[in-house]
């Protein structure tokens, strides 16, 4: 162990030039090793991502259809599902009973009307209600029911009140002792409200959908529908037989269980169970899981592409650097080696001498390199990536890290090979070839440079390609491109340096003569100067690139988001969620009321509609790059209209002037729409000619909003009707005196005539007298005034595509709801990009929707977006106006999200090690610096013993290494940021296409930052290089060389 | 300690030219130099006269351009770049000018000199003393232990030498051996190669510039503008036997025998040898 002792005490004798080899090499070993252990992190990441995205789309849904009566069924079932321990991937099945198949119960609660709801038990549904009042349900015949249905006051439903569940119905025996069955009777013993209806838990089920039936004014029955009832499981013990009832048993998938090494054997066990279980009635499996992994496979494609690609350019760098300062270590003991041969050792010991040391050091790097990557993905996890992403070094990091060691040997041996197969005598001198080794740097220089010229048009011609896709592989037009501009503008230097040699021969300032004279000469540093542009240059691209990636990835959060916050809500039956909006931002500033509705069959639009409050849209939103500004959308949905009525009272009295009547006189009608029902047409009594008041009791003491008066006839009515009518006045009284309703009758605007039912002709006009129509109705039709509170066509901004216009058929377009009522619309502009629905959707004003459309609200998902100025506070302002917010996501999020996907990851790893390639290959120049420094000592010494001035030669070594590192930069950033510019376009930046627009360009700030501080890098290596190199210099040396 | 008799060096016609930027520039011309077996030489001459590629040749260094080259009756001229080296391993020891040349500045003496032997090939290894043993025979166990790299110039140069004698070369060339060095570090020097000459037997050739040094050996061969010829520099070899039968021996010779030695006196069939009867060290032979 004798040589190890010396090997070792060798490695200590020289630790700075050891550390720097160890430094290097274990960078390299790094930078190979992270790229499959990155790739893994981050492919275990987006796993987690796409799993997290699909929700409980991934999960197991057991269903089948049993008679719940007897408890025995739920168990038979249960039984045949796999056990919990055969499906490791997922949590304990959650068994439900869901009353009644396809059919919704009917509830009764004393004289209040009917409504619909659904009967659930679900196991440990009360971990995931908030209970507000009372307890859970425990026993049959308790009850749990939503707090917001108690707060509707229609339905009188409280603590205590007695249920009677017309649906599901008891066994009981009748007095002839036959079976018989009643309505089962429940106690409401608590009240809830869902912790969030969009948790795993409730599996996608919409089991909180209370919604208000149609009304009754238009001869419907359609009873309102209440949240779901929450029953303890032996309430579905007492039904009656056969109580046909759903059961389901879910397995949510727990995510943080499928890694990438398990998910293949999942999908293709929850494949196998999926065909199993549909050829084995009754119990059907439902399941996206297997889709989701395989999407998520082909996406990851994107990213292992990219890891790979990145990885390999930098570990090419990196190892090129391993080659510079491996060789530099060698050159430095050239006189240990020299002294092997003097001492007649075999070329095989020499060798082994020579290359001990740094053979030795690139062993050391496999590990330190291993741990290192280990280290730098373990930051990555913690920053980029989904928390609690494991780190596993697989097994390719390790075959790449013995790969980087291989690498790091053949460039030890081929650093080696000049100084051991020189002569003693050529090594004491230092000699070299320099002639011929010139001309054959400068040949691998050409091929190198054609290569890299040669692989960019490649990409170029690809990326120019009609119908071209984003490409992983354009991730190499950087590296050829900064690598081919590198090599051949370092070429040109000595050139340039030529001129300024005979520009400055003649200045008294010797330094910068020198300074241009050693450049002119064609230093071997060039190479390494080659290197370090490359370095730069890549460093550059990658800089630009992440910060134009960084801003297209806000872009595109932003516009799919619409607003900085986006807070799914709920908000009790009835209530006006952009009146609660505006309530709780008086200002408009930062809250703004949305909805997103898809209309039913039959009307033009065959995307999402995205309703909005145009008033607040600008002040709140975010535009959708690429799209047209939100003041531009908010001009063009907000149509002036009539402020909105309500009146709150208990009757309402017309003045009205009728003249020239013909036919049979039809009733005078008032329009509302109240608080809680969608419309409420009342009748007063018939028109008579004259003038004449006509008054109707009114259920408004909630408030109604005025829509209308009409001339009401039977639709069985013959004959036509026809007259003129002016409506004068409008009293309201609440019990007392009349007093006016305060609408004005003399603005025209403000009125129109009434939607026609059936066949009448209105032509309405306003006056100082009031508001005149003449009316022609014929066959049961009739018309009326229509108090114009909205446009009677909705104006609408679509993406092309969005609508469906048939031939032939005029506007204008309509959309319907699923209760038949429609809204008219026209699209007053268009735009590519809009917030939110993006290039596939309808934008209008909320409130024009809701005026026309009778389900909007209860078919509308909800939403309240909070611009980037709402305060810290604006959840609880929004609850304390009614509003019920169940999960807000945020644009920041979506962001991150985006940020993990695979390319934006690859991006991230390319920042990271081209940043630190660039500071290796700063710290690797600095190391040959020093290392030459003993050559070109001797000059300098000479210079110095002949008189030259001490610091002349301090500006000469000064300006020759900032002229060196400076060319550097000079090559590198330029040919990184072309690069970005031409590259970034054909990188893929997301997994996924997206419409918005993105931009390329790089974000001036972090550029400006890279390149000051490695400007100021650069600038302290060559003032300390220049430094040494004056220190080393000292006219003793020149004995040394005499010898 | 094992040594190997002293190896002879003789060169024919030896030449040879440098080329520098496209010039031919003659170092050496008709060096026509026979150095005994045993015997200890210094090549003295001016700087640039060639002395140093005279050494470089001999050490098989560099090939000469002309002439030939005997190092123990092998013609170092003709061997293979292994053979050269084997050369330097076994049978040729080497001290040259620079300490940072002659030695690895991190390891011990002990080190230096394994590190030394191991050029000496696997079998021949075996035979040779012990580091410490080497220096204690040498007079530098004072030296044992220390590294290097904190030992003055002297003592690095003595161990420069010790290493030179690390494999018991039958040959030992020494370029400058003293430069760089005071007086006393010198004479430590001096002596110590005079005592290798005469102790161990071994040929001692020193490249120097120092007359100090030449004297102190047992003969001086001037080498000028690359030229020299020993024919004409050895009468001071020959002596006469006066009329009552004396004879006065050359200084190196008298310094080995202190007066009142005894010399026998052995008929060959094609001269007289004189022997130092006994010889100077029973262990060492002579």
């Amino acid at each position: 162990m004798r040589w190890f002792s010396l090997l070792l005490r060798g490695l200590w004798f020289r630790r700075g030039l050891t550390a720097a080899v160890l430094v290097v090499a274990v960078v390299t070993t790094a930078t190979a090793a992270l790229g499959p252990l990155y790739a893994r992190a981050a492919a275990e990441s987006t796993l987690q991502d796409a799993l997290a995205a699909h929700g409980s789309t991934t999960g197991l849904h057991f269903q089948t259809s049993i008679d719940a009566s007897n408890p025995a069924n739920y168990d038979q079932a249960a039984a045949q599902v796999p056990s919990a321990a055969s499906l490791t991937a997922f949590q304990q099945p959650i068994g439900g009973l869901y009353a009644a198949t396809g059919a919704q119960v009917i509830v009764t609660s004393g004289p209040a009307a009917p409504v619909n709801t659904h009967l659930l038990w679900r196991a440990g549904q009360c971990d995931h209600l908030v209970i507000v009042h009372g307890r859970c349900p425990q026993a049959a015949g308790e009850a749990l029911i939503s707090q917001r249905t108690t707060e509707t006051v229609d339905y009188g439903w409280a603590l205590g009140r007695r249920l009677s569940l017309s649906d599901a119905r008891t066994g009981t025996q009748g007095a002839d002792g036959a079976a018989t069955s009643t309505p089962a009777i429940v106690t409401v013993v608590g009240t809830y409200r869902p912790r969030d209806s969009a948790e795993a838990y409730w599996f996608g089920r919409t089991y909180f959908d209370a919604r208000l039936g149609g009304g009754t004014s238009q001869g419907r029955e359609d009873p309102d529908t209440v949240d779901t009832v929450f029953v303890s499981r032996a309430e579905f013990s007492t039904l009656a037989a056969p109580a046909n009832t759903e059961l389901d048993l879910d397995y949510p998938l727990r995510p943080s269980a499928v890694r990438l090494a398990t998910a293949a054997r999942l999908s293709a066990q929850v494949t196998r169970l999926r065909a199993q279980y549909t050829a084995q009635a009754p119990l059907i499996l439902t399941t996206g899981l297997p889709q989701v992994l395989t999407d998520e496979r082909a996406a990851r494609g994107l990213l292992q592409a990219g890891t790979l690609l990145v990885t390999l350019q930098l570990g090419l760098l990196a190892w090129l650097v391993l080659f510079q300062v491996v060789a530099d270590a060698i050159e430095a003991r050239g006189n240990e080696i020299a002294l092997s041969k003097l001492r007649g050792r075999s070329l095989r010991a020499t060798m082994a001498f020579g290359l001990g040391e740094p053979l030795f050091l690139l062993a050391a790097a496999i590990p330190l390199g291993l741990g290192l990557a280990a280290l730098v993905t373990y930051g990555f996890a913690h920053s980029l990536l989904v928390a609690g992403v494991p780190v596993i070094v697989p097994g390719a990091s390790v075959v790449a890290a013995f790969g980087a060691f291989g690498g790091g040997v053949l460039a030890a041996l081929l650093a080696a090979h000049r100084t051991l197969t020189r002569s003693v005598l050529d090594q004491w001198q230092q000699a070299s070839s320099g002639a011929g080794r010139s001309r054959a740097a400068l040949a691998v220089d050409l091929v190198l440079s054609a290569l890299a010229i040669g692989g960019l048009l490649l990409l170029h011609g690809h990326s120019a390609r009609p119908g071209h896709q984003q490409t992983s592989a354009a991730l190499l037009a950087p590296g050829l491109l900064v690598f081919a501009v590198a090599l051949l503008g370092i070429r040109l230097l000595p050139l340039g340096a030529r001129f300024m040699v005979a520009r400055s021969r003649t200045s008294p300032r010797i330094g910068f003569f020198l300074a241009w004279r050693q450049m002119a000469r064609r230093p071997g540093s060039l190479r390494l100067a080659a290197l370090l542009a490359v370095a730069v240059g890549l460093a550059t691209f990658a800089v630009a690139g992440e910060s134009a990636a960084g801003v297209n990835r806000t872009a595109r959060a932003r516009s799919e988001l619409g607003a900085a916050q986006v807070a799914r809500i709920q908000f009790h039956p009835g209530n006006d969620p952009v009146a609660a909006v505006r309530r709780a931002d008086p200002g408009g500033r930062w809250a703004m009321a949305a909805a997103t509705w898809s209309p039913a069959g039959g009307g033009s639009v065959v995307s999402t509609v995205l309703a909005v409050d145009s008033t607040r849209l600008a002040a709140v939103g975010y535009q959708a790059v690429g799209g047209p500004t939100l003041s531009s959308i908010a001009n063009d949905l907000g149509h002036p209209a009539a402020p909105t009525v309500t009146i709150t009272a208990s009757s309402l009295r017309a003045t009205i002037t009728t003249t020239d009547l013909k036919g049979t006189p039809p009733n005078v009608q008032f329009n509302f729409r109240t608080s809680s029902r969608s419309y409420l047409n009342v009748e007063s009594s018939a028109l008579k000619a004259g003038t004449h008041t006509y008054t109707a009791a009114i259920p408004c003491q909630s408030g109604c909003r005025l829509r209308g008066v009409t001339w009401d006839r039977s639709i069985f009515a013959d004959g036509e009707v026809s007259g003129t009518a002016v409506l004068s006045r409008l009293e309201q009284s609440t019990g007392a005196a009349y007093s006016d309703v305060a609408v004005d009758l003399t603005t025209a605007e403000s009125w129109r005539a009434a939607t026609p039912a059936g066949q009448a002709t209105d032509t309405v006009s306003v006056s100082e007298r009031g508001i005149t129509d003449r009316f022609t109705s014929i066959s049961g039709g009739y018309g009326g005034i229509g108090y114009a509170d909205a446009p009677t066509i909705v104006p609408v901004v679509a993406t092309p595509g969005a609508v469906v216009r048939s031939p032939g058929v005029g506007l204008p377009l309509k959309m319907l709801d699923t209760n038949g009522a429609e809204v008219a619309y026209a699209e007053v502009s268009d735009g590519d990009l809009l917030p939110a629905v993006l290039n596939s959707g309808v934008m209008a004003d909320v409130t024009y929707l809701r005026s026309f459309l009778t389900t909007f609200d209860d078919e509308a998902s909800w939403q309240v977006w909070l611009g980037p100025d709402a305060p810290p506070d604006a959840l609880a302002r929004l609850s304390a106006a009614g509003i019920v917010v169940e999960g807000v996501a945020t644009a920041d999020q979506r962001r991150t999200v985006l940020g993990r996907q695979g390319p934006a990851l690859s991006l991230a790893l390319l920042l990271a090690i081209a940043i630190a390639g660039s500071v290796l290959a700063v710290g690797g120049t600095a190391i040959s610096l020093s290392s030459s420094s003993r050559r070109r000592s001797f000059e300098l010494a000479a210079l110095r013993v002949v008189g030259v001035r001490r610091g002349s030669l301090l500006r000469a070594g000064v300006t020759e290494q900032l002229l060196l590192l400076g060319s550097a930069l000079l090559l590198g950033v330029p040919a990184g940021l072309v690069a970005a510019l031409l590259a970034m376009p054909a990188i893929p930046e997301f997994s996924d296409a997206t419409p918005v627009q993105l931009h390329y360009f790089p974000q001036p700030l972090p550029l400006v930052a890279f390149v000051g501080t490695f400007a100021v890098l650069l600038t302290v290596t060559a003032v300390v290089a220049g430094y040494s190199l004056l220190r080393v210099a000292a006219p003793a040396r020149l004995r040394e060389a005499a010898s | 300690m094992r040594l190997q008799t002293g190896l002879a060096v003789q060169t024919q016609g030896l030449g040879h030219t440098y080329h520098v930027d496209g010039e031919d520039v003659v170092a050496l011309l008709d060096v026509q130099l026979t150095v005994g077996a045993g015997e200890s030489v210094a090549i003295l001459g001016p700087s640039g006269s060639g002395k140093s590629t005279l050494m470089t040749l001999l050490a098989g260094l560099r090939r000469p351009s002309s002439g030939r080259l005997y190092v123990g009756g092998d013609d170092i001229a003709q061997m293979t770049e292994r053979e050269l080296l084997r050369l330097r391993g076994q049978r040729v020891g080497v001290v040259v000018q620079n300490p940072s040349r002659n030695l690895l500045a991190y390891g011990t003496a002990e080190d230096n000199i394994r590190f030394a032997q191991s050029g000496a090939g696997r079998y021949r290894r075996t035979g040779l003393p012990d580091p410490d043993d080497l220096l204690a025979q040498l007079g530098l166990s004072e030296l044992a232990g220390h590294q290097v790299g904190r030992m003055s110039g002297g003592e690095q140069q003595r161990l420069s030498v010790a290493m030179g004698m690390a494999n018991s070369p039958g040959l030992l060339l020494a370029d400058e051996p003293t430069s760089q060095l005071d007086s006393e570090n010198r004479d430590r020097v001096v002596a110590l190669l005079a005592k290798i000459s005469l102790d161990f037997g071994t040929t001692v050739v020193a490249v120097t510039h120092d007359r100090s040094v030449a004297a102190a050996l047992g003969r001086t061969i001037t080498i000028t503008a690359g030229r020299a010829d020993d024919r004409d520099q050895q009468l001071d070899q020959y002596v006469t036997v006066t009329a009552t039968g004396s004879v006065t021996l050359p200084e190196d010779v008298r310094n080995r025998l202190p007066p009142g030695s005894r010399l026998r006196v052995v008929r060959k069939s094609h001269g007289l040898e004189l022997v130092a009867d006994p010889p100077p060290s029973e262990a060492d032979g002579a």
